[in-house]
């Protein structure tokens, strides 16, 4: 319990160093990797979305591999290929860059439905199956990806399906302006590629299964499905949560108790997390997805429905 | 119904069981007691007139001056005794408290004084209507309690008194129905079992209810007149066992008191009484006479009503005498009596009936034959009707009974007594009145016998009374008190009762619920009030013989021994399961029901400065709004949401340290709270005025 604390600590700090001035959006990401799930990050261009990831995959000393994904990508530029080798007269298969611990999707709807759906068996089984041959991902195993929502030039929008495979979604948005001034000197902010790593694989392992033990009292899973029952009631969500949802709710809080340094659930961590882990799984009736345009988004909805249900006293 | 309402209805349902129980124990008279009962119901409209009572100043207090001052004059001068006085107080400062209530305080104060009204009833009321007043109490006691905690802890809380209290209606009754049943079934069985080492007496009124002649030293006849038109219950006689057959068919039975040797002319007396103290055997028993064999032992469990008189009633011959006291007075002429007899009275005597035959015993000494054969210069008449009646009779017995016959047959019995003549009383009764009551007819045989040289003697006693079947007991009034005559025949005193009285059966056939309630009151008498430690060593050993008597008789154990082993193992081990699951699964329930104590109260001190955590909120969410409200709460409200979480939603419970660190926060919360609870809007929800 201590041990965790400490670990999920020095993490932090390690990728705080590169993403100056947001150490909500940090642990995040943190407890992304503690609750063995995907993180999709989503902001305007040049806040930090490729800095984030990068800095939480270089901090741990593990496999990592970037895909810049382009329009023109084929699945098996991801997943890999079988090649026939003629000396051994054979296929034999040569795993892309998915085979590794952690994946840098850089700017995911930048490629074809095709090519995004090709990470869905990935991210939920921890596999890959080409070829009648299914070949296991290495663990721990995480997808960072990383998109632009206002960019819908040459985008093609995550299917919902794949939506529900992520975790958390993040938005980083604008750093404070002092924070600001500190990147603009450039000093002491070190690159994400120079990062050093602070966690071994061991380590995040044992994270990730002391986040399983974290105790939940009877009324928080109470509390989480009525926060999910009240997202399926609503008018304004024609597509509620998913059960999938509500235990990616409940795990994400496990892991935010542990970084909290509990090894028990409380209701802030179920409601601090609703909206990261849920808005990205409703539909909203009518949304420009743009709150500037006067629209509704789904992360107002879930908000508003996290703020009227009663939490258990 | 606001839980206002309720509690209020409460303490007006105590208010009146209180007056009940003023009233059973004849502190406050029967209209004194509806006047008080209205007037308490009228409070519940008075609203108005407190207001304007309230308006002019001091006017409350003078009132309250003028009562105190009437008070003291009535406890010092006129009341009968200090508790009637200190009864009339308690009503007075009762409906006072009910008609000028203001805050919920009050009402308790009404509560509290309806408690004190049952106090002082308590030692005069020995009636079974008592049990029932206290049971009322104790039902609307507990009801009240519950009420009045719920309204002083939402005062607390919140600022709207009159919110309605979810489960107030049902739930709450039978929760003070099980509250009662449980302190009722508690204190009903330490009663039984602890141990009684007395009576409490409490002299505070000491006078008694009332005073009988006829039973003194000195009687003068026609004393018995008055008495024997008052139907008061003089006691209750129990026939315990049935070793003599049915005791309403036994002849002749009667409950003799005190014997008369002289007479004056005018009046009975005892001229020189030679009286001893008994006192009590090793065993607690007295023994006063020798079993004869000449006739039936009745035992006979006496309930003496006081009614003024220290004289213990029994039937003729009394052999063996079990009271309460530890000396006893005797008379040579057989009467008994004990010291302080103000109380109610229970003894046990074991007497040997007359049978009619006849034995042959020795003959008085001179001197006592001349004390039964006293007479005042007697005119001739009485002298020569005596030698007429008796003309041809052979012996003593067959002499007494003849006048016994020609008084009783020859002669009317009356209770309008009057005094025409100046003539001697027996003179008069005799040759021109020829009507009188039993004093007469007994006082005439005496003195006739006496003419005869017959010793003789007036005994006053009552009746056998009314029998009561459910209780197995005579009901004794005291207009059944009755005069007749011991004549000493044949060695022997014998009875000879010449009053038509009687011989004829007393009343009609009595109502049977009548009957049965009086029984009722006897049990309650016999096994609540007069309940002492001989009976409950008796109860003890009786449980005991029972118990043994029960393992003697249940050898069907061993049946137990031939079923299987290792399904009686099964059984156990399943019992013994179901019992840590049903226990583990209700300690889980308990510890996670109900939001921890200390947290709660954290909130209710919070509460009185408008702070209240929102449905949607959490308790960290709300304690950023109270450090943001009310900075110097922040620090110990942490403190307190990081313990409430852990007890709430953790796993390990708190340490001692944590606890006591807890306890100092809320108290630091308060202190923090309170320089702001001046806020008028606080003040306001503090204390509601009442309707």
């Amino acid at each position: 319990m201590g041990r965790a604390l400490e670990l999920i600590r020095r993490l932090e700090t390690n990728v705080g160093r590169a993403l100056v001035g947001k150490p909500e959006v940090v642990r995040l990401a943190v407890i992304g990797l503690v609750a063995r799930g995907h993180l999709l990050i989503e902001d305007v261009p040049g806040v930090g979305k490729t800095t984030l990831a990068a800095a939480l995959a270089r901090s741990i000393g593990a496999g990592f591999q970037r895909i810049q994904f382009t329009s023109d990508m084929l699945p098996s530029d991801i997943l890999g290929v079988s090649v026939w080798q003629p000396e051994r007269s054979a296929f034999v298969f040569k795993p892309g860059p998915l085979f590794t611990n952690i994946v840098l999707a850089d700017e995911i709807n930048r490629t074809t439905p095709k090519t995004q759906s090709s990470l869905l068996e990935a991210m939920n089984e921890t596999q890959v199956s080409l070829d009648h041959s299914t070949y296991q991902l290495p663990r721990p195993f995480m997808v960072l990806a990383t998109q632009n929502p206002l960019e819908y030039e040459g985008t093609h929008p995550l299917p919902e399906s794949q939506l529900d495979r992520f975790l958390l979604r993040i938005r980083i948005g604008y750093p404070a302006s002092g924070d600001e001034k500190t990147i603009l000197r450039g000093t002491g902010v070190p690159s994400a590629d120079a990062l050093v790593p602070v966690l071994g694989v061991e380590e995040v392992l044992h994270l990730q299964a002391e986040a399983e033990r974290v105790h939940a009292e009877e009324p928080i899973l109470d509390y989480v499905m009525t926060l999910v029952a009240a997202t399926r009631a609503s008018p304004l969500l024609p597509l509620g949560v998913s059960p999938r949802g509500a235990l990616a709710l409940l795990r994400a809080a496990r892991a935010w108790a542990l970084a909290d340094g509990r090894d028990y659930l409380v209701p802030d961590d179920v409601k601090t997390l609703a909206v990261p882990a849920l808005a990205h799984r409703v539909l909203v009736r009518g949304a420009t997805g743009r709150p500037r345009d006067g629209g509704v988004d789904a992360e107002s909805v879930i908000r508003a429905i996290a703020h009227e249900v009663p939490v258990p006293r | 119904m606001s839980h206002f309402v309720a509690l209020r209805l409460a303490t007006l349902l105590l208010a009146c069981d209180g007056l009940a129980a003023l009233e059973l124990a004849g502190l406050v008279s029967d209209a004194g007691t509806v006047a008080a009962a209205l007037a308490a119901l009228a409070t519940w409209w008075n609203e108005p007139l407190r207001d304007r009572v309230n308006a002019v100043p001091g006017l409350a207090r003078g009132f309250v001056l003028v009562a105190a001052l009437a008070s003291a004059v009535d406890l010092g001068y006129l009341a009968a005794s200090m508790l009637d006085g200190l009864a009339r107080l308690l009503l007075f400062l009762l409906l006072y408290r009910l008609a000028m209530r203001n805050a919920v305080r009050d009402l308790r104060d009404v509560a509290f004084l309806a408690f004190f009204m049952l106090v002082a009833a308590a030692p005069f009321t020995f009636g079974v209507g008592y049990l029932f007043v206290f049971l009322v109490f104790l039902v609307a006691g507990t009801w009240m309690l519950m009420l009045y905690h719920i309204a002083v802890e939402s005062e607390r809380a919140t600022a709207r008194p009159d919110a309605p209290v979810a489960g107030l209606g049902r739930d709450l009754l039978g929760l003070s129905l099980g509250a009662s049943v449980a302190t009722l079934a508690i204190t009903g069985a330490l009663f039984f079992v602890i141990p009684r080492i007395g009576q409490a007496a409490l002299t505070l009124r000491t006078h008694t209810p009332r005073m009988v002649t006829g039973f003194s030293e000195r009687v003068e006849l026609g004393s018995f007149g008055q008495i024997e038109t008052d139907g008061a219950i003089a006691m209750r006689v129990r026939i315990p066992e049935q070793a003599v057959g049915e005791p309403d068919r036994l002849p002749g039975l009667r409950w003799r008191g005190v014997a008369l040797d002289t007479y004056d002319g005018r009046a009975w007396s005892v001229a020189r009484r030679e009286r001893s103290e008994l006192w009590r055997s090793p065993t607690g028993e007295f023994e006063l006479g020798r079993f004869q064999a000449m006739g039936p032992v009745l035992i006979q469990e006496v309930y003496l009503e006081p009614f003024g008189t220290d004289i213990l009633f029994a039937a003729p011959r009394l052999l063996h005498l079990s009271v309460r006291a530890n000396a006893i007075v005797v008379d040579d002429a057989g009467g008994v009596s004990v010291q302080n007899a103000a109380a109610r009275f229970r003894y046990i005597a074991q007497s040997e009936l007359e049978s009619g035959a006849s034995w042959s015993g020795e003959p008085l000494d001179g001197e006592t034959r001349a004390r039964f054969l006293q007479l005042p210069p007697l005119s001739a008449a009485v002298r020569a009707l005596a030698r007429e009646v008796t003309a041809g009779t052979r012996g003593a017995r067959e002499a007494a009974a003849v006048l016994t016959a020609h008084l009783s047959g020859r002669y009317r019995y009356s209770l309008a007594l009057r005094r025409t003549t100046t003539l001697d009383p027996v003179e008069e009764f005799l040759f021109v009145q020829r009507s009188g009551n039993c004093e007469y007819f007994a006082a005439a045989l005496a003195v006739m016998l006496r003419s005869l040289d017959i010793p003789a003697r007036v005994v006053n006693g009552f009746q056998r009374g009314e029998w009561n079947p459910y209780g197995r007991y005579f009901i004794v009034r005291l207009l059944d008190a009755h005069s007749w005559v011991e004549a000493y025949v044949d060695g022997a005193w014998a009875t000879f009762d010449p009053s038509p009285r009687g011989s004829v059966e007393p009343g009609g056939p009595p109502a049977a619920v009548a009957l049965y309630l009086d029984a009722l009151r006897v049990r309650w008498y016999r096994y609540v009030v007069g309940w002492s430690l001989q009976d409950q060593v008796l109860a003890a050993v009786r449980l005991h013989q029972a118990a043994l008597a029960w393992r003697l008789s249940a050898p069907d154990l061993r049946a137990w021994r031939a079923l299987p082993r290792g399904l009686v193992m099964l059984a156990a081990l399943v019992a013994l399961l179901a019992v840590l699951l049903a226990s583990r699964r209700r300690g889980a329930a308990d510890a996670r029901a109900a939001l921890p104590t200390f947290y709660a109260r954290a909130l209710r001190t919070l509460a009185r400065r408008g702070l209240r955590p929102g449905d949607g909120e959490t308790a960290r969410e709300f304690a950023q709004r109270v450090e943001a409200a009310v900075p110097p709460c922040a620090e110990p409200l942490a403190r307190l949401t990081t313990a409430y979480e852990q007890v709430r939603f953790g796993i390990r419970p708190l340490t001692t340290e944590e606890a006591t660190m807890i306890e100092r926060s809320v108290l630091e919360l308060r202190s923090r709270v309170a320089p702001f609870s001046g806020h008028p809007r606080s003040a306001a929800a503090s204390r509601p005025p009442l309707q």
